[in-house]
């Protein structure tokens, strides 16, 4: 029962000039880049009658309505407060959330068989997610990402907890104003078998990661070249540039209320628009990238550039108006070309790995929580065997850490 | 062709490499901005930063890698060509440096032969949590030929001392920015002397 309604989202507070709506400190540096923010929030009020109209017919229907305009008007930008239930009407989430039983989240996050070495990484990860941001560095705002990480990991054992998720769960409850089972439904959509995003994005090896990036390096080559040309001259792999792009979907990179533009989007139409984003950021730096010759140089001048594009609604015209057509055959084309070659050398380096390492087999496998009594060293994922509190099931090494971290809701859950 | 070793600045790649949480991020950022945060971004893909020790007459362009087994298969993108390494454990958790030595083992095996390697046993200031004891890491250490410190990113401890003794141990070259391939060859037989030594 609540000490903390004042924190709701940030706001209420002295700071919210210097805050965005989601909390996070604003590093406006320019004049043109205030103007532009103001100009793309006034235009998001515009737009706001269009989806109070819209909410009837998307929520009256059992599946996810597609239509052009709806896609339109998500290019156009959800404004902040129609976010909470456009977001999973529109990404398929709620029709996830219906296949289910009720109160699966719930069960996901108090079953308890958490693998230790998932457990223990989300516990680092908690307060290095975005430590600026009010409510996600506190308590609350930890014990509510702990909850959606962990019943993720549970919900899909095989994928269990790579970072980055951490900022896409962080960005999805402030969005979704906390609700921590919406912002779960849509961590799903977009990553189980069959999501929004393409397969493997967090895979073992980041291989669907890989495989985007490379593709993604082809299409600069068709629609960048002299960019293409020059980065091939620098060396510099997209990796370099991509990583966090793709894996985090640019939650580490642009403000936050141009993340959640992107997301209108991404949610709607699915990773195309990664492409098109990424495109757009290298297309509006391109000619500073031309001009140098360092590899680290480079890097930064896209950083800047990235952390400065408060102007949304222009990174959004050039992703979708600037770039041309992009038809899917080709991209599938890429992909097709690429998972090949990722697969393959995965393989090979996998058997050399094995070859040489056949003795050192014990070094990964003892995440062991920190104070765990006893001999029940986790045997990690390699090596299944039932679980210590007899239920077996899912996965490997599974380990009872719902008692030692709090993942029950508190008083202060939104139905308490 | 000479010139370089008293005029222009030797560009270095460095590379940290080591386990989730051992203090990466945090060791690069005392060193590059004297900072140091509690709770700092965890590191995706990597990060790029650049600081230069002009008594050295070093800069270094380093680049800090995420720990998460996983993103091991993107690490090569980023040891390749690299001048030095500094593999990170932490001291109050063994894992960590069976981590360590695996990263050890893969640059010997993979990386430029010629790299500067060094181990940081970090978290030193946390001596009551201690695990790893200097004695185990120094022999592994002197077993590669690895330089070892036992570093704070917290309390600043031997930090400075870690990167400067990198920098006076790369292989001076007249070769200069060098956007590299595998295996870049910082010095063929170098000539050993110590030639920017001679004031003090
Ligand atoms: N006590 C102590 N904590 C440290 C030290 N270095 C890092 N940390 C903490 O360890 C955690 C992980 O550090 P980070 O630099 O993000 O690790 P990385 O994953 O290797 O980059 C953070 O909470 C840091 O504040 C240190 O020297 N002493
Ligand atoms: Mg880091």
């Amino acid at each position: 029962m609540s000490h903390s309604a004042a924190q709701e989202n940030g706001q209420g507070s002295s700071e919210d000039l210097f805050q965005d709506a989601y909390g996070f400190r604003l590093n406006i540096c320019t004049a043109q880049q205030l103007e532009a923010r103001q100009r793309c929030d006034q235009a998001a009020e515009q737009v706001a009658p269009k989806w109070d109209k819209v909410k009837g017919r998307v929520l009256g229907s059992p599946d996810v309505v597609k239509d052009a305009k709806l896609k339109k008007y998500c290019r156009l930008g959800i404004p902040v407060q129609h976010r909470p239930w456009a977001w999973p009407a529109l990404s398929g989430a709620d029709a996830r959330k219906r296949k289910q039983m009720a109160g699966y989240f719930d069960a996901m996050v108090h079953r308890g068989e958490v693998d230790s070495e998932v457990a223990h990484q989300i516990e680092l990860d908690l307060p290095r997610t975005y430590p600026s941001n009010r409510w996600v560095a506190s308590e609350e705002g930890m014990d509510a990402l702990r909850r959606v990480l962990v019943a993720y990991s549970v919900h899909q054992p095989s994928v269990g907890y790579c970072q980055g998720m951490n900022y896409l769960a962080a960005i999805l409850l402030l969005a979704m104003k906390q609700d921590e089972e919406d912002a779960f439904w849509l961590l799903a959509s977009l990553i189980d078998p069959g999501g929004i995003l393409y397969q493997g994005m967090y895979a073992q090896n980041l291989v669907g990661a890989q495989v985007e990036m490379r593709s993604f390096e082809e299409l600069v080559a068709a629609k960048l070249p002299k960019l293409a040309a020059h980065l091939r001259e620098l060396n510099c792999d997209m990796t370099l540039i991509a990583t966090d792009w793709f894996l985090c979907l640019f939650a580490t990179v642009l403000p936050s209320e141009t993340v959640a533009r992107v997301w209108d989007a991404l949610l709607y139409e699915g990773p195309k628009v990664l492409y098109r984003i990424a495109l757009a950021l290298l297309k509006g730096c391109e000619a500073q990238l031309l001009a140098i010759s360092n590899t680290g140089d480079l890097i930064g001048e896209i950083k800047d550039a990235t952390k400065g594009a408060y102007d949304r609604d222009a990174l959004m015209k050039v992703a979708f108006d600037k770039v041309g057509s992009m038809p899917m055959a080709r991209i599938r084309g890429f992909r097709e070309e690429n998972q090949e070659a990722v697969d393959s050398e995965v393989a090979k380096r996998e058997a050399r790995a094995q070859r040489s390492s056949s003795l050192s087999t014990a070094s990964r496998a003892s995440g062991t929580p920190p104070a765990s009594p006893g001999p029940g060293h986790s045997p990690g994922f390699g090596t299944p065997r039932a679980s210590s509190n007899g239920q077996g099931g899912g996965g490997s090494g599974f380990r009872t850490w719902a008692s030692r971290f709090k993942l029950h809701k508190g008083s202060r859950g939104k139905d308490a | 062709m000479l010139a370089s070793d008293t005029g222009a600045l030797q560009q270095a790649k460095l590379v940290l490499l080591g386990d989730m949480g051992a203090g990466k991020s945090s060791l690069v950022l005392r060193f590059v901005k004297g900072q140091f945060f509690d709770y700092q971004e965890s590191t995706i893909g990597a990060a790029f930063l650049t600081k230069t020790m002009p008594e050295q007459n070093v800069k270094f362009e380093i680049w800090d890698t995420a720990g998460q087994e996983r993103y091991h298969s993107l690490a090569p993108m980023y040891y390749r060509g690299a001048a030095a390494a500094v593999i990170v454990f932490d001291i109050t958790n063994t894992e960590s440096l069976g981590k360590a030595k695996n990263w050890v083992k893969e640059l010997q095996r993979q990386g430029n032969p010629n790299m500067v390697m060094a181990l940081a046993g970090n978290k030193a200031d946390l001596a009551d949590a201690r695990a790893v004891t200097t004695e185990e890491a120094q022999t592994f250490a002197d077993d590669n030929n690895l330089f070892f410190w036992e570093t704070s990113a917290k309390t600043n401890q031997n930090v400075l001392e870690l990167f400067t003794d990198i920098a006076q141990k790369l292989p001076r070259t007249s070769a200069q920015p060098q956007p590299s391939n595998a295996g870049i060859t910082l010095s063929e037989p170098p000539q050993q002397r110590p030639q920017k030594s001679g004031c003090c």
